[in-house]
């Protein structure tokens, strides 16, 4: 019976085109992830397109989608005997369950199984392919396929069939099963986003059914050398993983699975109660041969679309579709992840674009099963032949139709919105925006999902059935996803898309209204022309091919429909022409290819000037005027430039900035040559050669503005409100740009350019006398005169000198009274401001009207950074430090002199009122202040470990100041993300890993791993003796501009203050890239007589040493190592968390047992718990007593 | 008034539904018998606006059907073979649903004719409950009832006495007949009763063609005299079928009954007065035979 069964499934589905499609749609998709550079999963930089690692994530990735590949087949066997008629002739022959059963999940999963196996074969056969670098392809093996095949995929489809068999033969219907489906993915993202603090990540991915989070977890911080080599092994996060879902298929299958139950019918037994009514005539004598009246169009209409609504509305699907997003929504919003876990105020800016994250794919899902379950209703239900022959026109089935789904949409986005309300309310944020919610999530989420639906009908209407329509419109939405990948990036190419939105409090929509409404327009237009042909060629009877039903297009279209049509044809083209102008002709538009080449082309053209002599600029004195409403800035910049290098300059290359149809440059003896439009450069030519040494007066010019609309790209930093643009963006660029070269290596090699070099050697003492900033950027004297519209204000650094109006305009004169660094910011905004006087600084911060909760902590952070670094460093430069908040298209927060542009994005809207939380405003503006120290007074050669100078040690500075106020306990949790997020970094890391001294600007090693360092440095060598090193590293080094520091000075300085010891530690961590793995094992305790505790820790130590691809080498372990004891959870700050105990003690390599005996009960004991060490897994480091 | 020329269709799969179906179809009941598969309902979704043509023409007064599928609906009532209901939705609200449809716009009107149909067909008692909880025959009358919505000129039922009771099937035939002989009606079946009982014209229609069309008084008297009839053992039955012309057997009384269609008496055989059943069973046996010939 088993058998039989088993292979009568294989028949049956081997036999359905569905199988085949199926099948040829996860051999495709693996296939062209690996041959499609630019549709990678898992690998890019140096990890290899069909690594292990990413032929693994391959896998996982489309083991999401299989889910539906195992609804569509396990459902079908499942329920095949009621669907097919077939269940009181199969039920009464004498079958014993359990074989019965059985043998038809097994077949199901084997089918499953078969077709899965398509994508470890599409990946493999996709690597052979001749047009794919082979470079980037390694060594193929039988095993780093069937590993992860057999680990992961046949492991997850055979949870997914169990569960879903077992839905099946309980509720007897395909949607249970669906529903069920769903249900399970939603509830794998919601417990993505419940448990995403550091320490849940064990339970997060072991609620995951994929067993994605898990392999996550397992290879989280793999090195490229790893994802190239390791193939995964059944051990740990997976097996646990794997173990609890099998379990959990296996019982349900067992317990639901209907296999110990005797076969019986399904019992649609839903009782109901039925009211008995008295019939006293039945009206046998009407008239009943009453005709119909001819033209009620509007009539059928409206009473369609009440019943199509009605249909869908009333659906038990639809219920519960709505509480699934609801909840999703929920856990969405359960807590709004700012910076290092801590949560951010529920902006509706916040809200509206988590709810439109979270629904865009179950919108896509509404799409398409609604389209099709709507559109064939009348054929499922089987009143296909009564509906259709009814004097209906066609246009009432399809608008009726449309309508009922595209309420659907707009609905959801409307439960979306009261439940966001409800959540800032509930919050305690009451500044609730309708407007804003209705016009984002209606005109800009909904309406280009409505669009989308109009072209699912049109695909259904023209498909011969359902499956296939539903199987064309997924699969073109999914190939719409990689159109930007695959060369196809203009809006104007790819349905229903316009540019993505960005709300800013500060600047509103800013000029996203106007290119959505163009956009829009050209899309219904088209939507129009489909919609007619849809509903002209709508099916009407059971089966009538496209060919017949063309033929009567033209009937069913009538001269209305025709007009209507070629009306949107002209609008469609219309618009799509204005679009193109304002897009491609008054703007430029660029695909990633084209500018990839561009870049390359400037590169090879220009880069041999590198070094070429050229100016540099000692002063400023900028008169900007900027005009917000227009967004235009007029610029015209007095500059004093020198020549400081040791030969005369005859000519220079200047770089336009962009936007700028007025550019110009002035100097005395020379004059600006045409201007190459391609790259918007040109020569300045002398005519009298600059003499070394030799200082000459020259005007900058600049006319920066904006026409019409752009495809994507808008300049955001001249706005409406909230301007913020800084001097390498406003005004011509000086010399060949270096930061406009390719980065990537491979994108490099395509087009025969060697390697980048990210940076100069740090031993190269010829670019000593170069400012980290760049080749001629130095010290300047600055002032400027700002003017801007008369509702707002205007900020350049220096110290406001005068304030006046003039033609309803305001006026600001700013001069800066100590030399500084040649970047500076010019602002015009709108904003409220608050200021403190301390110790003869004036504190001023610029925010948001509505963005006030953190504005005395940013003034409470700079007072204490002030106090701080003034103590142990030197005094502050300025007299005057002010923190302006811009808006949000860009999401950071920089150090100009004494002006600190802060976005709205960060800071700004944290909710700190949870005090277990890290508290990232105070620490980014702490952060912010110490580089008015380093960086504003230390600069940096431009050299490797240029931002060592100026990130790590404002890291290590805002991190003194965040211990002062939080305590050490506390800093652990933000060493831990930063721990992570090192690791993390460097597992990501395209070319190289370098070590801290000789780091290329890499973030997670100049902010991260600097943080780590930084603090184990000041752990072991004590707060005062580091500051005096630094101190005296500034001394050497502040304001001078014949010679800048680099690493080595830093080192330098460390050494003067330590022992040997200490300076081999130094060389340790900055010359080094070690790993460490240091566990808390096994913890005994012990009540002693006298009432003391004898607590028996056993530890594990591991060192490795890694060379810059992540290739680690295990090194002996000999180091001291604290040990801690804690009251209570060291995670839980809320409670009072005393240390009992913390030592020092000499841990080797392998396991070491440590007796401790102390007075009080601790019930937590760690190893290394503040994070002296990189720590490859800081999870396992704290064990509880 | 509905004239039905060349009328020709294969199928995708290659089965040839309808060959060249000429058909003069007059006002009043129109009766078309066939086995199953002959293209009945394919004849039927065709006239019904359902489906197209490969060639020829149907017209219907003035309408060109096939082009005009708008303005046939119109004037159309239809029951197909087989339908489902949408689910959840109460007799009356599904009838008057479809009355609007219909294009019965005003509400009184409607009302009177929702009402007067369901009475018509023993519904009225059950129009609250849902359609798709009723039984096979119930269904049945529903679907009758909604194809006689709005007074249909032409009036086109598929098999529509198939899972009906005899009294359900007489309140039927009854209803038709006094539904008057203004309007075309076309009755598909494979019951030789329902038309005998009903129609003045009839059509025999096998593979897809016409084999033959008549008045059924008239065809029946042609074959008066033609048929003989014996009543034989099951054995004596199967001897016989090898060589005579056997148009039909039956059984009665747990004996066969052979009718054979013969000029002269074969022997043993006595004479048999011809009914409408004969007609259709010696058409059909006449079309086999040619066919296998």
């Amino acid at each position: 019976m088993f058998t039989k069964m088993l292979g009568f499934e294989w028949r049956y589905f081997t036999r359905q085109p569905s199988f085949i499609v199926t099948c040829l749609v996860f051999f495709l998709l693996p296939f062209l992830a690996i041959t499609i550079e630019q549709v990678q999963i898992g690998s890019g930089g140096n990890v290899l397109f069909n690594s292990p690692f990413a032929v693994t994530q391959i896998m996982l990735i489309l083991s999401i989608f299989s889910m539906f590949m195992v609804v569509n087949f396990v459902a079908n066997t499942a329920t095949r005997n009621q669907t097919s008629m077939m269940a009181e002739i199969v039920l009464t022959k004498p079958i014993k369950p359990m074989p019965y059963n059985l043998g038809r999940f097994f077949g199901a999963y084997l089918i499953c199984l078969v077709v899965f196996a398509m994508v470890p074969l599409g990946s493999f056969i996709g690597s052979l392919m001749p047009w794919v670098d082979q470079e980037r392809i390694g060594p193929n093996g039988l095993m780093m396929y069937l590993t992860p095949f057999v680990l992961f995929s046949a492991t997850t489809i055979f949870v997914f069939a169990a569960l879903f068999y077992a839905a099946a033969t309980q509720f007897k219907s395909a949607m249970a099963v669906y529903i069920c489906a769903m249900g399970l993915f939603i509830l794998y993202a919601v417990a993505g986003q419940v448990f995403n603090e550091p320490e849940q990540r064990t339970i997060r991915a072991l609620l995951d059914p994929f067993g994605l989070r898990a392999f996550g977890e397992y290879s989280r911080y793999w090195t490229s050398f790893e994802k190239n080599s390791l193939v995964p092994v059944l051990e740990g996060m997976i097996l646990q993983n794997r173990l609890l879902w099998l379990g959990i298929g296996a019982v349900i299958l067992l317990l639901a699975g209907g296999l110990f139950r005797p076969l019986n019918l399904a019992s649609y037994s839903f009782k109901k109660k039925t009211q008995k009514e008295k019939i006293d005539v039945i009206p046998t004598t009407n008239n009943i041969a009453i005709k119909a009246s001819a033209n009620n169009g509007l009539a059928q209409f409206f009473t369609r679309t009440r019943f199509e609504i009605r249909q869908v509305f009333l659906s038990p699907a639809f219920l519960i579709l709505l509480l699934f997003s609801a909840f999703q929504l929920i856990a969405n919003f359960f807590e709004i992840n700012g910076m290092f876990g801590t949560p951010n105020w529920p902006l509706t800016q916040t809200l509206v674009e988590l709810i439109m994250g979270s629904f865009s794919l179950m919108t896509i899902i509404i799409i398409t099963y609604y389209t099709a379950e709507v559109v064939w209703r009348e054929r499922t239900v089987g009143m296909g032949d009564i509906v259709d022959s009814m004097p209906v026109h066609n246009v009432t089935f399809w608008l009726s139709k449309l309508l009922a789904v595209m309420l659907v949409i707009v609905s959801l986005h409307l439960v979306g919105m009261f439940a966001a309300i409800i959540n800032q309310l509930l919050a305690g944020y009451e500044n609730i925006e309708l407007s804003q919610y209705l016009i984002s999530l209606l005109f800009f989420g909904a309406l280009p999902w409505c669009l989308l639906t109009v072209l699912a009908f049109f695909i259904q209407a023209l498909s011969p059935n359902k499956y296939i329509g539903m199987l064309i419109f997924v699969g073109y939405f999914f190939v719409s996803l990689a159109f930007s990948q695959l060369g196809i990036e203009h809006n104007m190419f790819n349905f229903a898309a316009g540019p993505m939105l960005q709300y800013s409090d500060l600047n509103g929509y800013g000029w996203f209204i106007q290119t959505q409404s163009w956009f829009m327009l050209y899309w219904s237009a088209l939507s129009v022309v489909l919609g007619i042909i849809s509903y002209g060629m709508w099916q009407r009877g059971p089966q009538t091919s496209v060919k017949q039903r063309l033929r009567l297009l033209s009937y069913h279209l009538g001269n209305t429909g025709k007009s209507v049509a070629a009306a949107a044809l002209v609008l469609f083209l219309a618009s799509g022409a204005y679009i193109h102008y304002n897009t491609k002709v008054l703007n430029q538009f660029y695909g990633q290819e084209e500018t990839l080449d561009l870049q390359a082309d400037y590169e090879k053209e220009y880069v041999e000037f590198r070094d070429a002599p050229m100016p540099t600029i000692v002063s400023v004195d900028a008169a900007v005027d900027i005009f917000p409403a227009d967004r235009r800035i007029e610029a015209t910049v007095k500059v004093q430039v020198i020549n400081r290098t040791a030969e005369p300059i005859n000519r220079f290359l200047v770089n336009m900035p962009r936007f700028s149809p007025v550019t110009n440059v002035e100097i005395d003896g020379g004059e600006l040559g045409e201007i190459n439009k391609k790259y918007n450069i040109a020569w300045f030519e002398f005519s009298e050669p600059m003499l070394p040494g030799e200082q000459r007066s020259g005007v900058l010019s600049v006319v920066r503005e904006h026409q019409g609309f752009k495809n994507s790209g808008e300049d955001s930093t001249v706005v409406k409100n909230g301007t913020f643009i800084d001097n390498f963006n406003l005004l011509p660029f000086f010399g060949f740009n270096g930061s406009f070269q390719i980065t990537d290596q491979h994108e490099r090699r395509k087009r025969d350019l060697e390697p980048v070099q990210r940076a100069y050697k740090l031993e190269d003492s010829s670019r000593y006398n170069e400012s980290f900033f760049g080749k001629g950027v130095e010290f300047i004297d600055f002032s400027a005169t700002l003017s801007t519209s008369d509702d707002q204000f205007a900020i350049a650094p220096g110290y406001l000198q005068k304030e006046w109006q003039q033609d309803g305009r305001n006026y600001y004169r700013y001069e800066m009274d100590a030399p500084m660094v040649n970047f500076f910011s010019i602002m015009s905004s709108k904003l409220e401001s608050k200021k403190v006087e301390h110790a003869g600084i004036s504190i001023e911060v610029y925010h948001h009207l509505n963005h006030h909760w953190n504005v005395d902590r940013m003034i409470e952070s700079s007072i204490d950074s002030l106090d701080y670094f003034q103590k142990v460093f030197s005094p502050y430069q300025h007299k005057q430090l002010r923190i302006i908040e811009f808006p949000g298209y860009r999401s950071f927060a920089q150090s100009f002199a004494n002006t600190v542009p802060y976005s709205e994005k960060i800071g700004f809207i944290t909710d700190l009122r949870n005090p277990e939380d890290i508290d990232p405003v105070y620490y980014v503006t702490a952060h912010e202040v110490a580089h008015q120290w380093w960086g504003h007074q230390l600069n940096a050669a431009n050299v490797q470990g240029s931002a060592i100078l100026s990130e790590t040690l404002s890291q290590y500075s805002a991190l003194m100041v965040m211990k002062k106020k939080y305590g050490e306990t506390r800093l652990r949790k933000f060493l831990t993300y930063e721990l992570d997020r090192y690791l993390r970094g460097r597992s990501a890391e395209r070319i190289e890993e370098m070590p801290l001294l000789r780091s290329e600007n890499q973030q997670y090693i100049h902010y991260q791993k600097g943080s780590i360092v930084m603090m184990a440095l000041v752990n072991k060598l004590g707060e005062e003796r580091l500051n005096q090193a630094l101190q005296a590293l500034l001394n050497e080094y502040q304001y001078r501009e014949d010679l800048y520091p680099t690493t080595l000075d830093l080192v330098r300085h460390l050494n003067s203050v330590s022992n040997e010891a200490e300076q081999a530690y130094i060389q340790d961590l900055f010359e080094q890239i070690t790993i460490y793995d240091l566990r808390a094992k096994e913890v005994v305790k012990e009540e002693l007589e006298d009432g003391k505790v004898k607590v028996t820790l056993t530890v594990s130590a591991q060192q490795f040493s890694a060379d810059g691809k992540g290739q680690e080498t295990e090194q002996p372990f000999a180091k001291d190592v604290e040990i801690v004891l804690f009251s209570e959870d060291p995670n839980n700050f809320a409670s009072e968390n005393k240390v009992i105990y913390q030592g020092l003690h000499p841990i080797k390599s392998g396991d070491s047992v440590i007796e401790l005996i102390v007075d009080e009960m601790p019930s937590f004991a760690g190893i290394d718990p503040f994070v002296r060490f990189i720590d490859r897994d800081t999870g396992n480091n704290i064990i509880k007593l | 008034m509905l004239k039905i020329k060349d009328i020709s269709k294969t199928y995708d799969n290659g089965v040839k539904a309808l060959n060249n179906v000429n058909l003069d179809i007059p006002k009043g009941m129109f009766g078309l018998l066939g086995p199953n598969g002959a293209g009945k309902s394919s004849l039927m979704r065709t006239i019904a606006t359902l489906q197209q043509a490969d060639t020829g023409s149907i017209q219907f007064d003035d309408i060109d059907v096939l082009t005009q599928p708008n303005e046939l609906r119109q004037r159309l009532g239809y029951l197909p073979q087989d339908f489902g209901v949408y689910p959840r939705i109460s007799a009356y609200e599904l009838l008057d649903h479809l009355a609007i449809l219909k294009g019965i716009a005003n509400k009184g009107e409607r009302k009177e004719a929702v009402d007067g149909l369901l009475a018509h067909t023993n519904l009225f008692q059950h129009r609250k409950k849902a359609v798709s909880g009723f039984s096979g025959g119930m269904r049945q009358r529903f679907g009758i009832a909604q194809a006689l919505l709005g007074d249909p000129d032409l009036l086109i039922v598929d098999e529509p006495t198939a899972g009906l009771d005899p009294e359900e099937r007489n309140r039927f035939h009854n209803l038709l007949v006094t539904l008057g002989e203004e309007k075309v009606i076309i009755l598909s079946t494979h019951i030789v009763d329902d038309v005998s009982e009903l129609c003045p014209n009839m059509a025999v229609l096998g593979n897809g063609q016409i084999l033959l069309q008549g008045n059924p008084l008239d065809v029946t008297a042609d074959l008066n005299g033609q048929i003989w009839r014996k009543t034989v053992s099951i054995e004596e039955a199967v001897i016989l079928e090898n060589t005579l012309p056997v148009i039909s057997k039956r059984l009665f009384a747990g004996r066969t009954v052979l009718h054979v269609l013969a000029a002269d008496a074969p022997e043993g055989f006595e004479t048999a007065p011809a009914t409408l059943e004969d007609v259709y069973f010696s058409t059909l046996h006449n079309s086999r035979s040619t066919q296998t010939a």
